[in-house]
């Protein structure tokens, strides 16, 4: 696991007052991972710097 | 039973020229449902006393000659995410167990039932739809009826295998990365996720709200473009709702498809698609006399984008009850939804500005081509507690990746039917496998034309059993 991941969830969990089980602490660690490979995944695809967002949005 | 008419179609036929009545075809729907339900766990509730009357009021109706919906008769059955009154709605979650019952019907339920339907019951899912098998632990998986020991796929499980077992003839669900889809190709029917913004969610439980969508499930494509016909009308109380006035299909299904240019989606889309996967696609061009293929631009990364957006608005939604009481919510999913919550807001920014990027991209390919075709999930139905599945090599962890062909479509809100195709493979029990039928912005009607031409063709069809 990559221990920059695992420090940002431990610190992201302790600053929305999350505690977690040991075993599901590490669940999320996982998933966070996953979450992080696909961030990686998204930027292998650059798109222009002033690409507005869709958050809320009509066809 | 079986002399008693079983599709949309059908039952309207019947009932109208008076060879049966609303109550009969209710009662036989409900034998149906009691015989098959307990193997399969496709109903949550069953409905029958309000069953009972919605038909004998359809019943009166017909003798005082009143007019009659376009649905009069037809038994359906709901997603439990739909209100109902009188029901709590689940979701899926043990996590809603204890909120209030319902006190109106959803708004797509309201217009199913003013058109003539008849509700049989509410349908089991994923919890909160987050998943694509219908494992779910606080209220047992649904199993697919061609297979019980397989996946009826999700997060709308119940509602396909409900259609599949042959129980209802059409069923309503929602698709946020393929909920719709999915379950149309585990269990062989007819799917339609309609464009972002097409069908109101007006009292339904949320779970992406910029990824939702609402559709129906259906045993052939006349059924699922009269239920969609009935669907439709905006309701504005939904932001996201467009305020579109009503485009009815059923009329053009038999336009067929001359002058449709029509292209096979290759690339990511073979790449991640299994052997039958890859039947399917081509099989339904080939009939189609499709030639041209072509590939989505930067489609790994609209997939990845999608996951991403899922996770932080259905980390955000709930975060708060995860925070007091997570012992409540699906082991299954607990893990992904605290960590979708702990997402950088830059990382959800990125996200949605993709998507804006990808639908331009996309919608230029539209200029070229009126309807693309791909293959609907990677494989067949997988088995109940299949961890992984393996396609040239690779391995994939099962319930995050039957959406891998989904996701990419649903991201940009694009209309989508699914027809289901049966590879003659040498497994013991013939498994379906859908084909996703993809339109521009606002044209389910060329997508339920193409699927039925593929129905009319004989290559498509749902195979119910007449229970």
């Amino acid at each position: 696991m990559n221990p920059d991941h695992e420090a940002y969830v431990d610190a992201a969990l302790e600053l929305n007052k999350m505690a977690l089980a040991p075993d599901l602490r590490l669940d999320v660690v996982k998933q966070f991972e996953l979450l992080a490979r696909m961030k990686a995944t998204l930027d292998s695809e650059p798109i222009p710097a002033d690409e507005e967002s869709s958050n809320i949005f009509r066809l | 039973m079986n002399t008693f008419p079983f599709s949309a179609t059908e039952c309207v036929d019947a009932f109208t020229r008076g060879e049966c009545t609303a109550v009969e075809i209710a009662e036989s729907t409900l034998a149906r449902v009691e015989k098959a339900n307990p193997a399969l766990n496709a109903f949550t509730e069953i409905t029958a006393p309000r069953m009972r009357i919605e038909a004998e009021q359809m019943d009166r109706s017909k003798r005082l000659n009143r007019p009659l919906g376009a649905l009069a008769a037809v038994p359906y059955a709901i997603k439990n995410l739909f209100d109902v009154v009188g029901i709590t709605t689940l979701a899926g979650a043990k996590l809603y167990a204890n909120r209030p019952l319902a006190c109106r019907d959803a708004d797509l339920v309201q217009k199913l039932n003013r058109a003539g339907g008849l509700l049989a019951g509410t349908l089991n899912m994923d919890a909160y739809a987050y998943g694509f098998t219908t494992e779910n632990t606080h209220y047992g998986a649904t199993h697919n009826p061609r297979d019980l020991s397989r996946s009826a796929g999700g997060s709308s499980g119940g509602t396909g295998a409900a259609i599949a077992a042959g129980l209802v003839p059409i069923g309503l669900a929602s698709d946020t990365n393929g909920s719709i889809r999915v379950p149309s190709s585990l269990c062989g029917v007819f799917g339609l996720k309609p464009t972002y913004g097409r069908l109101p969610r007006t009292g339904t439980q949320m779970f992406v709200s910029s990824l939702d969508h609402l559709g129906p499930l259906a045993t052939t494509t006349k059924d699922l473009a009269l239920a969609y016909d009935a669907l439709q009308g905006a309701d504005l109380l939904d932001p996201a709702c467009a305020p579109r006035a009503s485009e009815p299909v059923l009329g053009k299904l038999d336009q067929g498809i001359d002058g449709l240019r029509v292209a096979r989606l290759t690339g990511y889309f073979d790449e991640h698609a299994g052997a039958e996967a890859r039947w399917a696609s081509r099989a339904a061009a080939r009939t189609l006399n499709v030639a041209d293929e072509i590939e989505l631009p930067g489609v790994a990364a609209a997939r990845a984008a999608a996951y991403l957006i899922t996770a932080a608005e259905s980390g955000a939604l709930y975060q708060d009850q995860l925070r007091k009481h997570i012992e409540l919510f699906e082991p299954l999913s607990r893990d992904r939804l605290i960590a979708g919550s702990l997402i950088p807001a830059a990382w959800y920014q990125q996200a949605l500005r993709y998507r804006r990027w990808y639908l331009t991209q996309v919608l230029r390919l539209f200029h070229n081509y009126d309807v693309l075709i791909a293959p609907a999930t990677p494989i067949t139905a997988p088995l109940l507690g299949q961890a992984t599945f393996t396609i040239d090599n690779c391995e994939f962890s099962t319930r995050p990746n039957m959406g891998l062909l989904t996701q990419p479509i649903s991201f940009i809100g694009l209309p989508v039917a699914v027809a289901p195709l049966w590879h003659d493979s040498n497994l013991p029990v013939p498994l379906p496998m859908g084909v996703q039928i993809i339109a521009p912005p606002w044209r389910e009607d060329l997508c339920l034309r193409v699927a039925h031409t593929l129905e009319q063709a004989g290559l498509a069809n749902s195979k119910i059993h007449r229970g």
